[in-house]
């Protein structure tokens, strides 16, 4: 049992199989009742059901297709910490790190950098070349393997993230909101593209053995015990309270109450995004979709009224600065 | 102007020395216009979000008006002064990398008209404090490895 009175020593909530709403409000709770005197917390969780949940600040309806989401049975969860929509389920292992503000670093990347070292070095004990890239992307041979989010919910900072086992592209692509079917096509390309597992990269692998390796790693990392405790009556109580405000409709639709149309930009990785452009040349109108890496084009998709053949002009884009795409697409035209 | 390093603190304000905001006085109204330090600001990173209170709202100092995201990251923006929240720099609400871009002219965030500003001014550092209170910033900042 963690002596909540010892501040030295870090609490280690294993939830393991749990109630979606469980692995989404009780860091919430956590974190919003965390007092200077309060156990710094670490929980590992895996929800039971499939759900997605929207970073704070994103507008529900420019983000997932609502109707998809009902119609598939998914919950939609809102977070008070950043970062882009997610779809989540039990092939990934959630960690959420609550500790009390003055016991972290001030600045972002190194909040990141002292939490995120634990996931990191986990995948590199379990033989992956993984790093840490763009402050808050964990990577392994270019491809993201985790997510991640942050914040200050009260007097407590919190890092969450997980590590995929396994991840279903096929059902991301089809929640996504997006302005056109040409941008669904080149988003869902880009997932497996972008995003790897632990199942692709060593194989299956006992969920047990990776939350081990993850709990002492964070004991490392933080360079204090990791102590197993339990949760207590009134987070417990709190976390059902807020998991009925997170489901809210009032509060998935906190942001965004003016949004019309779905978002033009969507984000696959810290190195990856799609983007939707539309432009009106010689009297076509384009619709056109980018798949986008490190600022140059890596694939583009154009249609157009009237209807044209544009895959001379796909092709001369890719290697393209996104910022010169339009230029680009100008010279073509004379050709 | 403070210059430590490659921050630039203006003189020309107030400062609320726990969140890394600024505040200064419109001579014409009367009003506090508010805004994020550049210390504040290394510390976030490049802002995605901001998002504020209804004009109106009544604010007290140390409360949130509004919330911040930057590198994946989201935070409380705390009032320094209490008063009615008065104005939104909706250039800001649209492009929060202004903030970033001009922290200290285009990249105000609010307004408040003030309702205890005499008391709460003298809680906020200025004048012949500021670089003092900037020179040890800056030290803590560079002894923790932050910059």
């Amino acid at each position: 049992m963690c002596p909540r009175s010892n501040r030295n020593v870090i609490r280690l909530l294993d939830l393991g199989l749990t109630e979606s709403w469980r692995t989404q409000a009780l860091y919430h709770a956590i974190a919003a009742t965390m007092r200077i005197d309060s156990p710094d917390t670490i929980l590992l969780c895996r929800p039971r059901e499939p759900y997605l949940c929207l970073g704070y600040h994103q507008a529900y309806d420019a983000t997932l297709e609502r109707q998809e989401c009902e119609r598939r049975g998914l919950a939609v969860f809102r977070r008070r910490l950043g970062g882009g929509a997610t779809y989540l389920d039990v092939n990934q292992i959630f960690y959420q790190c609550i500790a009390h503000h003055t016991r972290m670093p001030v600045v972002s990347r190194d909040i990141y950098k002292n939490v995120l070292g634990a996931p990191t070095k986990t995948l590199r004990r379990l033989g992956l070349n993984a790093e840490l890239w763009d402050a808050n992307e964990i990577e392994v041979a270019g491809k993201r393997i985790a997510g991640t989010g942050g914040g200050r919910i009260g007097e407590a900072c919190v890092v969450v993230g997980n590590l995929l086992f396994d991840f279903d592209y096929d059902m991301l692509a089809q929640l996504w909101r997006v302005p056109w079917e040409s941008f669904r096509e080149l988003a869902h390309d880009a997932l497996p593209e972008s995003i790897t597992t632990l199942k692709q990269s060593i194989g299956p692998l006992p969920v047990g053995v990776v939350q081990e390796i993850l709990a002492e790693e964070f004991a490392n990392a933080f360079g204090r015990p990791v102590v197993r405790g339990d949760v207590t009556v009134s987070e417990e109580q709190y976390a059902r309270e807020l998991a009925t405000r997170m489901t809210s409709s009032e509060y998935l639709n906190l942001h965004g109450a003016d949004t019309v149309g779905p978002a033009k930009s969507l984000k696959i990785s810290a190195r990856v995004w799609v983007q939707a452009e539309e432009v009106k040349v010689d009297g076509h109108q384009i619709r056109a979709s980018f798949r986008v890496r490190e600022h140059v084009i890596e694939e583009a998709r154009l249609e157009s009224r009237p209807a044209r053949i544009w895959r001379g002009v796909e092709v001369a884009l890719r290697g393209v600065p996104f910022n010169t795409w339009q230029r680009k697409l100008l010279q073509q035209r004379i050709h | 102007m403070t210059d430590s390093g490659n921050f630039h603190i203006p003189n020309d304000r107030y400062y609320d020395p726990v969140n890394h905001l600024w505040a200064r006085v419109d001579s014409a109204t009367g009003r506090i216009v508010v805004g994020l330090d550049a210390l504040g600001l290394s510390a976030l990173g490049d802002l995605v979000y901001v998002t504020l209170q209804p004009v109106g709202t009544p604010v007290r100092r140390g409360e949130p008006v509004g919330t911040l995201e930057a590198a994946k990251m989201t935070g409380d923006l705390i009032a320094p002064v209490s008063g009615i929240l008065i104005g939104r720099n909706e250039l800001v609400l649209r492009d929060p990398s202004l903030v970033n871009r001009d922290p200290y002219e285009g990249g105000w965030i609010a307004s408040i008209d003030p309702t205890s500003w005499p008391k709460e001014s003298a809680e906020l550092i200025a004048g012949d404090a500021i670089p003092g209170w900037v020179k040890a910033e800056v030290e803590r900042y560079q002894a923790q490895g932050w910059i």
